[in-house]
């Protein structure tokens, strides 16, 4: 849901998703967010939320503890649970220590106590989105490394461990009982592939590639 | 589970003597060691942090409060965890403390078996974060070994550069550049070209 979409020209850098039962609240949110030229899209209720596609762009969430249904800390589990990574902002007009502990321990940006100063809830904000910007830049390196791994055929997918391991072209040859050549054409096209300029370069993409799929260790290795 | 951790030291820094001598009861019965300490500054005089172990503190202390005192130790450089207790705690002091790196916030009156989770996740971090630091500390001692020239090869081998363009950006024969890094792999017990890669990484790391 959150992913549909894409990245279109027309969608906006960053959105704010706020998510309230009480209507003033909503409303006063979505004025502040918008004068400050924050693209924000408000929703009563989590049901509302899961419903809407949205554009696959930096977000952040601001959502009340309180809302009636599921709880915000529950939201923030089931968002987990579904390997959704949107920051969260929690607000509240009733803190309690153990919910706020609970919030932040499962990752929460911060957590405001209405009625909060502006400035408070604009940074937090600000802090989300960045952090979502960089976990989506993070994520994209990974998908496009993934992609390009694809892209190996299986014997070069067996090459790939061997000349990370810095083994020259002739004793990966003996280990694969093929021909030098074979294995420098292998070993050429597989950096051409996955666009690595060097040696230690293929080896911190395969240490990236197997920290994030292990399903994917490259034959001859233990994952 | 806390059994596992019968050399750490749990810290506790309180100005109220009933909540110290209740707190150290509390963790002597499940074998775990426990030091208190009245004021923060007797914690840091008394050199604490040098053990694996974690703190528990109580956010209003007289002198210094447990937010700052948070504080101070991160720029004393002092990793141990935090576990903050308070009495009047609020919802701002409970985000700031966490935002800071705590590992929970409890509430008087709380839970035994709340604060002794918390401990449980804190020597764990602890533990955990000594091996890293550890680990990184036996990299680069045996990379303080290095010759100077071991050392530069090294880094522009693990940088991706061939002997060939080491050996011009050195001004050395490409047989020297082969040496040289063949003696660091030896010194840094790096096997492969791919373990001195990881190791150099995990030393450049601050």
């Amino acid at each position: 849901m959150l992913k549909s979409g894409g990245g279109k020209k027309s969608d906006p850098e960053a959105i704010v998703l706020v998510i309230d039962d009480d209507d003033s609240v909503r409303e006063s949110l979505v004025r502040l967010f918008r004068s400050v030229h924050l693209t924000a899209f408000s929703f009563s209720s989590t049901a509302e939320f899961w419903e809407r596609r949205l554009p696959d762009v930096p977000s952040c969430l601001v959502l009340d503890v309180r809302l009636p249904g599921v709880s915000g800390l529950d939201f923030q589990k089931q968002l987990i649970g579904g390997s959704i990574e949107v920051p969260i902002i929690f607000m509240t007009g009733h803190g309690d220590i153990p919910m706020t502990t609970q919030a932040m321990k499962a990752g929460a940006v911060d957590f405001l106590l209405k009625p909060f100063r502006e400035q408070d809830m604009l940074d937090a904000v600000n802090q989300a989105l960045d952090r979502d910007r960089k976990r989506r830049l993070d994520r994209a390196v990974v998908q496009d490394l993934r992609r390009r791994f694809h892209e190996l055929t299986p014997r070069e997918r067996e090459v790939l461990p061997l000349v990370a391991a810095g083994l020259l072209n002739r004793e990966i040859a003996a280990h694969l009982g093929v021909s030098e050549i074979t294995v420098k054409v292998h070993r050429g096209s597989l950096m051409r592939k996955l666009h690595a300029k060097s040696v230690p370069d293929l080896v911190r993409m395969a240490d990236l590639l197997k920290e994030n799929f292990s399903a994917l260790a490259t034959p001859g290795e233990s994952s | 589970m806390l059994d596992e951790y019968s050399s750490a030291i749990v810290h506790i820094i309180d100005d109220d003597e009933s909540v110290r001598s209740a707190l150290q009861r509390l963790f002597r019965s499940v074998g775990i060691q426990a030091r208190s300490y009245d004021a923060a500054q007797k914690f840091i005089a008394e050199k604490g942090a040098e053990v694996p172990g974690c703190i528990v503190l109580d956010v209003r202390l007289p002198g210094i409060g447990g937010l700052e005192f948070q504080e101070q130790l991160a720029d004393f450089g002092i990793n141990l965890p935090i576990i903050m207790i308070t009495g009047h705690g609020d919802v701002p002091m409970t985000v700031r403390a966490m935002k800071a790196g705590a590992v929970d916030f409890l509430s008087k009156p709380f839970r035994d078996q709340d604060l002794l989770d918390a401990v449980a996740s804190a020597l764990a971090r602890d533990r955990a974060r000594r091996a890293s630091d550890a680990e990184a500390e036996v990299l680069r001692e045996r990379f303080r070994l290095l010759s100077p020239r071991e050392q530069e090869v090294m880094m522009l081998a693990t940088a991706g550069l061939m002997n060939k363009q080491i050996a011009g950006r050195l001004g050395l024969s490409e047989v020297t550049v082969k040496i040289h890094r063949r003696a660091a792999m030896l010194k840094m017990e790096a096997e492969t070209l791919a373990e001195l890669v990881r190791m150099a990484d995990k030393i450049g790391r601050p």
